[in-house]
């Protein structure tokens, strides 16, 4: 750790050194502790610099706590209890990969589900608004009784008919209803092509 | 990366994985799993203060590695990748705690607030030592007080500067290793480092702990 100044950055770091009071020896203290000797030399400059001596207080204390860390991982680890296998690691992430996998295999279905209901529901509304107009001449006639004359009411069920026939030889979808059928056609067709594609990669 | 005894450096390539494969085999993810829990609980437990708490993150840090796309060039690579979870899964924590206090809504685990958790915590103090570990003496002799002080000290520090010294000073690792794992700058971790360190070094002299002291 703590590379020497290199690749032309050392000017900009002697300036940050200067002002925060850097030491180009902080390594080399860190690695005569992690050896486990200090020359004589290497201690009197620790006594008269501030950034070495710090570095060396800190690096004692870590070396200390390191240690301590390690041999409770150790406890830990002997434990067997306290944090499981590598294998039961590598289960339950397997276990959870799987799941992952079946949720991803299922949302296309899930979207398809979710899009008949969506295109059935458009399908009543516009079938069901088409279906009255074309029942209205049929039902006017039946509730004339109650509110005209039996002539009236023979005259208007033949002229119900006879509109009824002309209507339907000429029967054609309105705009709106065609922009809905192409509508629930293209989403179906999406919806397939997506579970299709999600099928193949899974 | 190095680890106070567990040899690390080996810059042995991973095998590249195929299209719907794990990068890492189940033989590889032991071998590895055996080299870095140890280092990995030991980083967690100190930056996190908390043991119990620490178990939970290195489990959790092995599951998001191995949930992870991730392909590792190297094994190094890998255990950095491996730390920086730990590092964010800490940082979560203490975030998440953090909200929770200022919503004053801390909500307390059950077991972690029973007598005899709370007990064995009281006996850990802060230095984070296992819940299991013997009581401190009424009437301590110096080792004893020593240490706990050194791990009070390193609890009064704030998380990503006790990462930033863990990592420096016990792993051993690089400017980039570390930036790579805590999610710095490489450029500022010199100088992040050095003003963790100072402001430990402050403390240690404030309590006259020099280096002499440390041993």
């Amino acid at each position: 750790m703590n590379e020497p100044y290199e690749n032309g950055t050392y000017e900009a770091d002697r300036d940050l050194r200067d002002e925060l009071a850097l030491c180009e020896r902080e390594t080399e203290v860190i690695e005569a502790m992690d050896q486990g000797s200090l020359s004589e030399e290497l201690d009197r400059h620790i006594a008269s610099c501030p950034a070495c001596a710090d570095t060396h207080r800190v690096a004692r204390l870590f070396a200390l706590e390191g240690e301590r860390a390690l041999e409770e991982a150790d406890r830990v680890l002997a434990s067997g209890q306290r944090l499981p296998s590598a294998d039961e690691i590598w289960r339950r992430a397997r276990t959870e990969e799987r799941r992952a996998a079946v949720e991803r295999a299922l949302w296309p279905i899930r979207v398809v589900e979710r899009l008949s209901t969506v295109v059935a529901a458009l399908v009543v509304v516009v079938g069901g608004g088409w279906l009255g107009s074309a029942l209205k001449p049929w039902v006017a006639p039946l509730m004339a009784p109650f509110s005209h004359s039996a002539e009236q009411v023979s005259a208007a069920v033949s002229g119900a008919v006879s509109s009824t026939v002309a209507g339907a030889s000429s029967f054609a979808p309105s705009p709106g209803t065609g922009v809905a059928l192409l509508l629930a056609l293209a989403l179906g067709g999406l919806a397939l092509g997506m579970y299709s594609s999600w099928s193949r990669q899974t | 990366m190095k680890s106070l005894s567990v040899p690390w450096s080996r810059d042995t390539p991973v095998a590249t994985a195929g299209a719907g494969e794990h990068p890492l085999e189940a033989a590889e993810f032991r071998g590895f799993y055996d080299r870095t829990a140890r280092p990995l609980w030991a980083y967690v437990s100190r930056t996190a203060g908390d043991p119990a708490l620490a178990d939970d993150l290195v489990q959790e840090a092995y599951l998001r590695l191995l949930r992870s796309d991730f392909v590792p060039e190297s094994e190094a690579h890998a255990k950095n990748y491996l730390y920086r979870i730990a590092t964010n899964l800490v940082r979560d924590h203490f975030r998440r705690d953090r909200r929770q206090r200022a919503a004053g809504q801390v909500e307390v685990d059950a077991d972690r607030s029973s007598e005899p958790a709370r007990e064995a915590r009281s006996r850990a103090g802060e230095t984070g030592a296992l819940p299991g570990a013997p009581p401190v003496p009424e009437d301590p002799g110096r080792g004893v007080r020593l240490r706990r002080d050194l791990g009070r000290f390193l609890g009064r520090l704030q998380p990503k500067d006790r990462q930033l010294l863990w990592l420096a000073h016990v792993e051993g690792a690089s400017h980039r290793e570390i930036a790579e794992v805590v999610g710095v700058e490489e450029a500022s971790v010199r100088v992040l480092v050095f003003r963790a360190r100072r402001r430990l070094a402050r403390m240690l002299e404030a309590h006259d702990l020099g280096p002499e002291v440390l041993t």
